[in-house]
């Protein structure tokens, strides 16, 4: 008779008996994949006084979504030396334009590149001639 | 006594005596049991109740061979590297995409896919990106993605991944793979 009875307790211990499912577990990699960030598109530039003007269009990432961001660098014509826009365009540039104050006085061209986080795109052809 | 009359044969004289209240009688029927067999009846009650053995009749009825199966073979995760489009970048979130085949006679349910707390996340962009992806996956758990028996299907874990600014710029266009556990039911 006890027999009998485990087999009842365990019947309802146990409620689905062979019904439960099978409980699978597997190792394996699932992917991802990362945008590329597009070129910078070449910027415009306009003097007034020492202040220079550059403003440009956005630049996209592949699969669309446009750059957070933009770094602008002015080039020297003469030397052809570039260096890091500042007072006004320095840092990364959230907007399409900003304006350099304090240009020292020559001809300049500037270049902008679409920037996020650690990431670059290629760097815009440099605008045209500006004289301060 | 003499068949004299009718009267006679309904009522036979002596030994009649008027009722002097009507008796109501139940159709009750009483069915006297063993102990063994009032116990293995009580038993097999249970079962049915507990879906046992009406678990073991509707698999042999279905013609499901897991229930008749000795043990289930894992499933098995395969490149979906093709398969991926490309959506993370930095401070955005993105896609995995997880091809799974099931071996099995029975269809299988995916419930969770979690990061291997072993591995790591790498990239086919070589040892600079893969020292800094800015990747982290996000366990998913509670999913129902249901994968027929001997199939093979290529889902997506939309928003399962994040890119942070870390990300080095090597990382541009890159594949990442990441280490994952899955875990699935039958799902007959």
């Amino acid at each position: 008779m006890r027999w009998l009875l485990l087999l009842v307790v365990v019947a309802v211990g146990f409620p689905g008996g062979a019904a439960a499912a099978w409980a699978l577990t597997t190792s394996g990699s699932g992917a991802a994949r990362a945008k590329t960030l597009g070129p910078g598109n070449a910027p415009s530039a306009s003097v007034s006084g020492h202040k220079v003007t550059v403003s440009w269009t956005a630049s996209s990432y592949t699969n669309g979504g446009a750059a957070a961001g933009y770094v602008v660098r002015r080039f020297n014509v003469s030397s052809g030396i570039g260096q890091t826009a500042s007072n006004g365009c320095s840092g990364t540039i959230s907007a399409l334009t900003c304006t350099e104050n304090g240009v020292p006085a020559g001809s300049w061209q500037y270049t902008i590149t679409p920037a996020a986080g650690n990431w670059r795109g290629a760097e815009s052809t440099k605008s045209a001639v500006v004289v301060v | 006594m003499t068949r004299g009359s009718f009267a006679d044969d309904l009522f036979p004289g002596p030994e009649f005596q008027e009722p002097t209240s009507v008796e109501r009688i139940d159709p009750v029927v009483t069915i006297k049991l063993s102990r063994k067999l009032f116990f293995a009846l009580a038993a097999i009650a249970a079962l049915v109740a507990s879906g046992v053995l009406l678990a073991a009749w509707s698999t042999s009825g279905s013609g499901n061979g897991y229930a008749k199966a000795g043990s289930a073979s894992a499933l098995t995760i395969g490149d979906a590297s093709a398969s991926t489009s490309a959506d993370l970048y930095p401070g955005a979130s993105g896609a995995v995409k997880l091809e799974v085949t099931n071996p099995n006679s029975f269809p299988v349910r995916i419930t969770g896919v979690t990061k291997q707390t072993s591995g790591s996340i790498a990239s086919n962009k070589g040892a600079t990106c893969n020292a800094s992806t800015g990747v982290t996956f996000t366990d998913q758990t509670g999913l129902t993605l249901d994968l027929a028996a001997g199939a093979t299907s290529t889902f997506t874990l939309s928003g399962a991944v994040g890119m942070s600014n870390a990300s080095d710029n090597s990382c541009q266009g890159a594949i990442f793979t990441i280490p994952v556990d899955v875990t699935a039911v039958s799902n007959a």
